[in-house]
C-alpha cells in the first residue's frame, strides 16, 4: 500500500507542475469514458445556450404584434439554427454524454468498448457543430447569399434545391448533421457494444439499471434511424452539386420522398431523445422515492415496445400531404398504440412514488414535473394521432407546444434532474440546493407561461414560423405571456450556471454516494478514477448497493 | 488486502490524438465543397495522418499505459451495513394508503365487456341513424371521423350511404376501442367502493361526455353540430351498463397477494384469507 501512497504523491506533484497547454492536451487526446462523456454534456450545454438565445429571439419579436426587430429573412435562420442546434447539437451530445459517463460505471466495466472511437465520435460531433454555425459567417464572406440556413430544422424539398435554395447555407445545414450524425451513430455502436459484452459478473441483462437498458433501446434506434437521414443528406448533396434529382419533381425526382426519408429519421429521434428523460427519471425517481422502482420487467418490455414501434410511425407528420385514407389511417392508429407502452411507464414511475418516502430533492423535484409534464405531451401526441385533428392544426402553434412539451417538458427537465442528480458524482462537488430550487421554480413557470399559452395560440389558428401578425388576431395578448414566459426560463437558466459555478467555487465534497443510491456508480469516488473501479465489482441483483447496505434483507432475496 | 490494492498502476489504453486528427481531416474534406478545393488536399493529408496515428494505437499491439491508482485517502470507503431500516408493506397495515387487488377480473371479463358493450352501443347508435337521418349507415360514417378526415374532405362524402372503406375504419376503432375500455372496466371496476354497475352504467360515461362535449369544438370544428348529445349520451350509457353488468357477473381471479410465501412458492395450494388482519 504504501508503494501505491508514494506513487499518487508524485502524480499529484506531477498535477501540480502541469501547465495549461498540459491539461488542454489532456482533455484532446482522452479516451476515457468519463472526460468524453463531459465534453459532450458541456459542449451540448453551450450549444444550449446559442438555440436559447436564438428562441429568445424569435420570442422578442414575437411578443407584440407588427414587431419589426427581426427582419423576416433573419427569422427564418433563426427558426432554422434554433432547431437543428436543439435537436442535433444539445439533445443528441447531452444524451450522449450521459449514456457515456454512466453506462460503463453502471454495469462495472473500466471502460467504453471501443474508447478512440469513441473519441472520434465526440470530435465529429464537436467539428460538425462548428461547420454549421461557420455558415453564420463562411458562406456571406466566400458567395454572398445568405448567412445560416433558412430552410427549418427538417429542411423540406423542393426549397432545398439549388433554384430556391442560392448560396451555400444549405450546404452548411447537410454537412454539419452529417458529420454529427456520423458521431452519434459511432456513439450508439460504442453503447451497444458495450453493454452487450462488458458487464461485470453477475450483471445479467435482467440486473442491468433501466438506464442502461433505455440506452440500450435508443442505440438500437439511432442505428437504425441515422444512416436513413445520412443517405438522405448524401442524395440532397448530389442533387445539388452533381445534378442528381432524387427530390426534384419537375425532372422525375420526388419531393415528397425527403419527407419520408426525414420523417423516417425524424420521429425515431424523438425517442432518441425522450428515451433517455426515462432513464433519468428511472433512475431519480426510486432513489428520492427509497422504493425500488415499481416494475422493473414491465418498464424494460414497454421500452422495447416504444422502440420498436417508434419506426413505424413516421407518417404521421404527413398527413396533410395527401398520402391517402389507407396510410392515414394506419399511421394513426399504430401512433395511438405508442400511448400504451407510454402509459406504463408513467402508471410505473407513479407507482414507484406511492408509498414511498419521497424527498423533494432539487433532482426529484424535476423528475416529478417531467412525469406531469410528459403526461400532457403525450395526451397531445394522442390528440394529433388523429389525421382529422391534424389536418385542423398541423403546422399551427398547437404542433410547437406539443413538441416542446416533449422535448422541454419531458426531456430538459430530466436532463436538469439528471445534472443534479449525477454532477456530484462527475465533479465530485455538490451543487446548491437553495440555487437549484431557484432554477426550479423559475424554470417551471417559465416553462408552462411560454408552452401552455402555446396550445391556446395554435387553437387560435396562429401558424407556426410567422415572424409577425396584425394586432386584431387575437393573439397578441398570447403571445405577450409567452414572450414572459422565456423570460423566466432564461432566469431559470442563469441560476443553473450559477450552481454549476458556485459547485466549481465552493468545492463542497459530495462523497462518494451523497443520495444513499444503489447502483453501482455510487460505490465508486467522486469522481471516479480513471479506471472506475479498484477491482471489478460482483452483482447479485439490481440493486448491488443495497444488498451491501441492507445485508439482513438483500434484494437477490426478492428477484 | 485485495490483489489490486497491492499493484501501483492499473492498464488502460493510453490517450491519444489520432481520432481528433482524423474527424478534422474528414471535416476539411466536406467543407471543401462549401470552400475552397485546398481545403481538400489539406483535409485528405490530415486524415491519413490520423488513421495512420489510430492505426499505430492497435498494431501490432494496443497501446496502453499504466494509470496509478488513486491514493488511498481518496478513495470510496467500503460499504459499510445499515441495518434495521428495512419496512415492508403489510397487506391491511393500519393506516396505510395501500389498497392492492386481492382478485382480479381475467382479461376474458374485459374482452367480453367490450364485445357487448360495443354491440349495445352500435345498436343505440344505428337506432339513431334510423330514426334521425333515416340512414343506419349515418352512425358508422360519423363514428368513422375520428381517424378519417371526412368532413374536411373534398368533396365530403355522402354521410348517409354505405361506404365499404369507411365501414371497415369505423368497424376497427369501434372494436379497437371498446374492447381496450372492456379490459379497463375489467381492471379498474372492482377496486372502485360501492356499485361497480353505478360506476361503469352511469359515472364514467357521464365524465366521458361531459368532457367530450368540452373538447369536441376544438377537436373537430366541423363534426360538432353532427352529434346529438342526447343519443350519445345514450349509446355511452348503454356500453357502460352492458360492460358493467358483464364485469359485475364474471367470477373474479384471486391474486398471488392473497397467497402466502409457501402458496407463492406452490408449496401450499390452500390461499390464505383475503380480508386483512385487523392491527388495531
Amino acid at each position: 500500500m504504501a508503494s501505491s501512497e508514494g506513487l499518487s504523491v508524485s502524480t499529484f506533484e506531477k498535477d501540480a507542475e502541469k501547465t495549461w497547454l498540459d491539461h488542454m492536451h489532456e482533455w484532446v487526446s482522452t479516451v476515457d469514458h468519463k472526460k468524453l462523456g463531459l465534453l459532450y454534456i458541456f459542449s451540448g450545454l453551450f450549444f444550449f445556450i446559442l438555440g436559447g438565445i436564438e428562441a429568445s429571439a424569435m420570442r422578442a419579436q414575437l411578443a407584440v404584434p407588427a414587431n419589426d426587430l427581426v427582419e423576416p429573412a433573419e427569422f427564418n435562420r433563426l427558426f432554422t439554427m434554433h432547431g437543428t442546434t436543439m435537436v442535433f447539437l444539445v439533445g443528441m451530445p447531452i444524451v450522449t454524454g450521459f449514456g457515456n459517463y454512466l453506462i460503463p460505471l453502471m454495469i462495472g466495466a473500466r471502460d467504453m468498448a471501443f474508447p478512440r472511437l469513441n473519441a472520434w465520435g465526440f470530435w465529429m460531433f464537436l467539428f460538425g457543430g462548428i461547420v454549421l454555425y461557420m455558415s453564420y459567417f463562411a458562406s456571406m464572406g466566400l458567395y454572398g447569399a445568405g448567412t445560416a440556413p433558412d430552410v427549418g430544422w427538417f429542411a423540406y424539398s423542393p426549397l432545398t434545391g439549388r433554384a430556391f435554395s442560392r448560396g451555400n447555407a444549405t450546404d452548411y445545414w447537410i454537412l454539419g448533421i452529417l458529420l454529427s450524425g456520423f458521431g452519434s451513430m459511432s456513439g450508439a455502436i460504442n453503447m451497444l457494444t458495450t453493454t452487450l459484452t462488458m458487464r461485470c459478473p453477475g450483471m445479467t441483462m435482467r440486473r442491468i439499471p433501466l438506464f442502461v437498458w433505455m440506452m440500450l433501446v435508443v442505440s438500437f434506434l439511432m442505428l437504425l434511424a441515422l444512416p436513413v437521414l445520412t443517405a438522405a443528406q448524401v442524395m440532397l448533396l448530389f442533387d445539388r452539386y452533381l445534378g442528381a434529382h432524387f427530390f426534384d419533381t419537375q425532372a422525375g425526382g420526388d419531393a415528397v420522398l425527403w419527407q419520408h426519408f426525414f420523417w423516417f429519421f425524424g420521429h425515431p429521434e424523438v425517442y432518441i431523445l425522450i428515451i433517455p428523460g426515462f432513464a433519468y427519471a428511472s433512475e431519480i425517481i426510486p432513489v428520492f422515492s427509497r422504493k425500488v422502482i415499481f416494475g422493473y420487467v414491465t418498464m424494460v418490455a414497454a421500452s422495447i415496445c416504444i422502440g420498436l414501434v417508434a419506426v413505424g410511425v413516421w407518417a404521421h407528420h404527413m398527413f396533410t400531404v395527401g398520402m391517402g385514407r389507407g396510410l392515414d389511417i394506419w399511421f394513426a392508429v399504430i401512433t395511438m398504440v405508442v400511448g400504451i407502452p407510454t402509459g406504463i411507464k408513467l402508471f410505473n414511475w407513479i407507482a414507484t412514488m406511492y408509498g414511498g418516502k419521497i424527498r423533494f430533492k432539487v433532482p426529484m423535484l424535476f423528475a416529478i414535473a417531467f412525469i406531469g409534464q410528459f403526461l400532457i405531451a403525450g395526451l397531445t401526441g394522442i390528440m394529433l394521432s388523429g389525421a382529422p385533428f391534424t389536418w385542423q392544426l398541423s403546422d399551427s402553434y398547437f404542433v410547437v407546444a406539443h413538441f416542446h412539451y416533449v422535448l422541454i417538458g419531458g426531456l430538459l427537465f430530466t436532463v436538469f434532474g439528471a445534472c443534479y442528480f449525477w454532477f456530484p458524482k462527475m465533479l465530485g462537488w455538490m451543487m446548491s440546493e437553495r440555487i437549484g430550487r431557484w432554477h426550479f421554480v423559475l424554470f417551471f413557470i417559465g416553462f408552462h407561461l411560454t408552452f401552455t399559452t402555446m396550445h391556446i395560440q395554435g387553437l387560435l389558428g396562429m401558424p407556426r414560423r410567422i415572424y409577425t401578425y396584425e394586432p386584431d388576431r387575437g393573439w397578441a395578448i398570447w403571445n405577450a405571456i409567452t414572450s414572459a414566459g422565456v423570460v423566466l426560463q432564461g432566469l431559470g437558466v442563469a441560476f443553473f450556471l450559477l450552481a454549476i459555478f458556485l459547485a466549481f467555487r465552493q468545492k463542497k465534497p459530495a462523497g462518494p454516494d451523497p443520495w444513499d443510491a444503489w447502483t453501482l456508480e455510487w460505490s465508486t469516488s467522486s469522481p471516479p478514477p480513471e479506471y472506475n473501479f479498484l477491482s471489478l465489482p460482483e452483482v447479485r441483483s439490481r440493486r448491488p448497493l443495497w444488498d451491501l447496505k441492507h445485508p439482513e434483507d438483500p434484494d437477490w432475496e426478492h428477484e | 488486502m485485495t490483489e489490486n490494492e497491492e499493484q501501483e498502476s492499473m492498464k488502460l489504453p493510453a490517450p491519444t490524438t489520432a481520432p481528433l486528427f482524423f474527424a478534422f481531416g474528414l471535416v476539411l474534406l466536406l467543407a471543401s465543397l462549401v470552400t475552397n478545393v485546398i481545403f481538400a488536399y489539406v483535409g485528405a493529408v490530415i486524415a491519413v495522418l490520423g488513421v495512420h496515428g489510430w492505426w499505430r494505437e492497435m498494431l501490432p499491439r494496443e497501446h496502453i499505459e499504466p494509470v496509478p491508482l488513486q491514493p488511498v485517502g481518496e478513495r470510496a470507503p467500503e460499504i459499510t451495513p445499515q441495518p434495521a431500516s428495512v419496512e415492508h408493506l403489510v397487506i391491511g397495515e393500519a393506516g396505510h394508503r395501500v389498497r392492492l387487488p386481492l382478485e382480479y377480473h381475467p382479461y376474458a371479463t374485459g374482452l367480453k365487456a367490450g364485445i357487448a358493450g360495443g354491440i349495445a352501443m352500435a345498436v343505440i347508435g344505428g337506432i339513431h341513424g334510423l330514426v334521425a337521418a333515416g340512414s343506419i349507415w349515418a352512425a358508422f360514417n360519423g363514428f368513422a371521423s375520428i381517424v378519417m378526415p371526412l368532413f374536411g374532405a373534398s368533396p365530403p362524402p355522402d354521410m348517409l350511404s354505405f361506404h365499404p372503406g369507411i365501414m371497415v375504419a369505423a368497424l376497427g376503432v369501434h372494436i379497437a376501442l371498446s374492447l381496450l375500455i372492456g379490459i379497463v372496466y375489467s381492471s379498474v371496476l372492482p377496486m372502485l367502493p360501492g356499485h361497480p354497475r353505478l360506476w361503469g352504467g352511469i359515472v364514467a360515461p357521464i365524465v366521458w361526455t361531459a368532457a367530450g362535449w368540452a373538447a369536441i369544438g376544438l377537436v373537430t370544428p366541423g363534426g360538432a353540430g353532427a352529434v346529438s348529445w342526447g343519443w350519445f349520451v345514450a349509446s355511452q350509457i348503454a356500453f357502460g351498463l352492458t360492460a358493467g353488468e358483464v364485469v359485475s357477473r364474471s367470477t373474479p381471479v384471486r391474486t398471488l397477494q392473497s397467497y402466502t410465501l409457501p402458496g407463492r412458492a406452490g408449496l401450499e395450494v390452500t390461499p390464505a384469507t383475503s380480508q386483512p388482519e385487523d392491527h388495531s
